[in-house]
């Protein structure tokens, strides 16, 4: 608790900016919601035909996950506050649109029909009757939608639009519980306050409800002139050359990330923070310049992308290798010149052409494999599949990549001995995967050499630092130590380095002759 | 005054009015009696615009009604309705005020309009004025609904059971109340019903409608006496005794007796004033009632 304190006061600042970007989000997007939301519910209301199928489909809108929405909006209005908004604006839609609608269809027709008798006009009956009469409706509809929207603005920091969020998302990827609470307590009362407050409102005479909303609509008219009067732009100015960043809060807040990158190459760039999975469309989208990844990733081909070369070495080597039990190998000494066969036969190209055809071609890992084997001449003119004896049980973690890895060294030892093969894929981590080596659950997995250095062997940053340069040495390194602590021997590495990278859109390097992290720290220098 | 020409009327190919002509003298309160379903509820609500008929045409004053002004003849109509109808979110004051205000009369003068209905309908203007209609009696209530009706000073009033929701008592009240102001405002007014005694206590003349016609048009003592068919006999019958008691006022009796301080209330019904009277002069007036009602014979 007196962490979190001591953390609530420190970042008092930030967290303030935070909650008035949060405010700020939820406020626009309310107000058009109302706007619109009121609107709808009043024609169909009046066209009751169009009623069911049209809250149909803003409820539809409704059930499309919030990380899902901001994903069908990016390539159309890009990141930032104007998609965030959007996205906030038809959450908010559904609650006001039926309560407008309910609120509208309750008035009770004793009520309209005297109305209509005394000789009032249509828009007279809309606003001096059936509007008044909706409006304790109406208001709940948005008090609903305005605690909806203070909890999904928190996902707007998945696409750069600040608010709570951000201290959520980054203690989430941190692993710092006083960070997400610093965010998520102030997005609680926030909703809270916001919910009493309207329901205060909610419970007033409707005068006090019409100068509130008008009050409302006066103080946004205000900050909307306020804006256009300083200028500040929504959205980001694409017109010159100055490059953008988009980073995982992960990297951008680890000391070995960006900015230790920025301090290795002696430059620096604006940039913003986005989620992972939106990194990479934000990047073909052009709505940042420059993102990090993996460098074998299938997405580099699919978005065609420049990876910029690490000339410099500050990220460590990555280099995959088969990782196996010593006993395995000496039971099984045909095991290790089956898999030293593939030493150095698979190239970064190779490797991230082989994670396309999977994660966008959507072949198997398993066909994608044997494929890639068959086309580099690596399989046994013939294998002798009668006489199997002794099993290998292969291993490996949750993603394409590894997967792949995992068939080839499965078709490879089955090709080249005379063992069998039990596959045991898709780990959830390292730590398990080491659990079950140890437990001769299984025998080998495909490993990389950077995750070894800097997780299993809780290696000394100095030690780390010194290993980076050579990518040979951080392979000693870590095979002497998997061997002294464990029993766990490394196989030649597989040839590719599938590292942190700098990545740009082909067209745009090219233009600016960019190769190299020196080039692009030269650019922007 | 207002006269039906021909009016047909269908909801979903089921003809609820065929060929209906009918006039409406100035002045008089024609009562539409019928059961539910007759139709009488479509007529009335023809005449302001509330539904339009099929075939025929409705003419006030030689006017015929059109979508054009209507909502210029609605202002200078009077509606009231047994749900009442009051706005909620409005003051008894403002519900009243309601028409004038439409009708654009300056604020002093609705102000003092809507002073003279509340005080002529019974509801003290200090004490009412303020209240939403949520805090008013059912009878209240009604009365609100009268004095909104009358307060555009309109020269006809349109009304739908309009005291059926009322407790007996209450509903007397009222009844006369209006009937009062009514005939001292000389205001047409057009009132539906289902209840044989509260049109035979009310009205000029009844127009008794059925099986998408009118029956019988004539006054409550026609109906009682002479049916003019078995049908209006049929919708008389189980009423037959209370509503002739209705029908007889005092005064028909004046032949037929030698007393004479019940003739102060000589407008009063034979039913009233037998409600009060002791032994002896009830028996002098059924007696009279025999007579009088030998007439119709």
């Amino acid at each position: 608790m007196s962490n979190l304190w001591s953390f609530l006061v420190e970042n008092k600042q930030e967290i303030l900016k935070q909650l008035l970007e949060h405010i700020e989000l939820t406020f626009i997007s309310l107000f058009f919601a109302a706007v619109f939301g009121i609107s709808i519910g009043m024609f169909i209301a009046s066209k009751r035909k169009f009623a069911q199928s049209f809250i149909g489909l803003v409820n539809v809108i409704q059930t499309v996950p919030s990380i899902a929405l901001l994903g069908f909006l990016l390539p159309l209005f890009g990141i930032g506050i104007v998609p965030a908004i959007i996205a906030l604006f038809l959450y908010a839609l559904l609650p006001i649109v039926r309560n407008t609608y309910t609120g509208l269809v309750e008035v009770e027709p004793a009520v309209k029909e005297a109305a209509v008798a005394m000789g009032m006009t249509k828009k007279q009956i809309l606003l001096k009757v059936e509007l008044p009469l909706s409006l304790p409706y109406i208001m709940a509809g948005i008090r609903t939608a305005s605690v909806i929207n203070v909890g999904v603005a928190t996902l707007s920091a998945f696409i750069a639009a600040g608010g709570l969020g951000k201290f959520i998302l980054q203690g989430i990827q941190l692993n710092n519980t006083q960070m997400i609470l610093a965010g998520a307590i102030p997005a609680s009362l926030l909703a809270l306050s916001m919910d009493a407050i309207l329901g205060i409102i909610q419970r007033s005479s409707i005068n006090v409800i019409k100068w509130v909303m008008i009050g409302f609509t006066g103080v946004l008219l205000m900050y909307f002139g306020g804006r256009a009067v300083n200028n500040i732009d929504f959205d980001k100015n694409n017109d010159d050359e100055r490059l953008l960043g988009g980073f995982p809060s992960e990297f951008i807040y680890r000391e070995d990330g960006l900015k230790g990158l920025f301090a290795h190459y002696d430059f620096k760039i604006d940039y913003v923070e986005m989620e992972i999975g939106l990194m990479y469309k934000a990047l073909a989208e052009k709505q940042v310049d420059i993102v990090s990844g993996f460098s074998t990733d299938g997405r580099i081909k699919s978005y065609n992308l420049k990876v910029l070369d690490d000339d410099q070495n500050y990220f460590p080597p990555y280099q995959a290798a088969p990782m196996a039990r010593r006993e395995a190998l000496r039971q099984y000494p045909q095991l290790q010149s089956a898999l030293e066969r593939l030493a150095d036969k698979i190239d970064n190209r190779a490797m991230m052409e082989m994670n396309y055809q999977v994660d966008e071609g959507k072949q198997s890992p398993k066909d994608v494999a044997y494929e890639f084997l068959k086309s580099n001449n690596l399989l046994a003119e013939s294998s002798n599949e009668n006489s199997r004896r002794g099993v290998i049980k292969i291993g490996s973690k949750a993603f394409t990549e590894n997967y792949i890895l995992a068939h080839i060294f499965q078709l490879m030892i089955e090709s080249h001995t005379n063992l069998s093969v039990e596959m045991n894929l898709g780990f959830g981590g390292t730590k398990l995967l080491m659990d079950a080596m140890k437990n001769n659950e299984i025998d080998l997995y495909p490993e990389y050499t950077g995750t070894a250095l800097m997780l299993l062997l809780d290696t000394k940053s100095s030690q780390v630092q010194q290993l980076l340069s050579n990518p040979e040495e951080v392979f000693d390194f870590v095979n002497k130590e998997s061997t002294e602590q464990f029993g766990f021997s490394w196989l030649p590495p597989l040839g590719f380095n599938n590292t942190f990278a700098m990545l740009m859109r082909q067209e745009q390097a090219e233009r600016l002759g960019l190769e190299s992290m020196s080039d692009l720290a030269g650019e922007v220098r | 005054m207002i006269r039906f020409e021909s009016i047909s009327k269908s909801f979903d190919s089921h003809q609820v009015l065929k060929d209906i002509s009918l006039e409406v003298k100035e002045g008089e309160l024609l009562v539409l009696l019928g059961a539910s379903g007759s139709g009488k509820t479509t007529l009335l609500k023809m005449i302001n615009g509330l539904i339009q008929p099929d075939a025929g045409n409705i003419f006030i004053n030689n006017n015929k009604v059109t979508k054009k002004d209507i909502t210029n003849l609605r202002r200078n109509t009077g509606y009231v309705i047994q749900q009442v109808g009051l706005f909620p979110h409005y003051s008894v004051f403002e519900n009243i005020a309601l028409v004038p205000r439409l009708l654009k009369h300056e604020e002093q003068r609705i102000k003092e309009t809507v002073k003279t209905w509340m005080d002529r309908l019974g509801l003290p203007f200090d004490v009412h004025a303020r209240k939403l209609p949520a805090a008013l009696s059912g009878g209240q209530a009604q009365r609100v609904g009268l004095a909104r009706a009358l307060a555009g000073e309109p020269q006809l009033i349109l009304m739908d059971e309009p005291f059926s929701a009322l407790d007996p008592v209450i509903r007397a009240q009222i009844r006369n109340d209006f009937r009062t102001i009514q005939k001292r405002e000389k205001i047409t007014a057009i009132m539906v019903t289902h209840d044989l005694q509260e049109a035979v206590s009310l009205a000029d003349r009844i127009c008794l409608l059925a099986e998408k016609k009118v029956q019988q048009l004539g006054k409550p003592s026609d109906l009682i006496f002479k049916p003019a068919n078995s049908f209006v006999k049929n919708f008389i019958q189980s009423d037959r005794f209370q509503a002739a008691l209705i029908a007889c006022k005092i005064k028909d009796l004046k032949p037929f007796l030698t007393e004479t301080e019940l003739f102060n209330s000589s407008d009063n019904s034979l039913l009233e004033v037998l409600q009060t009277a002791d032994s002896q002069s009830g028996k002098a007036l059924m007696s009279a009632f025999y007579q009088w009602e030998e007439r119709f014979r």
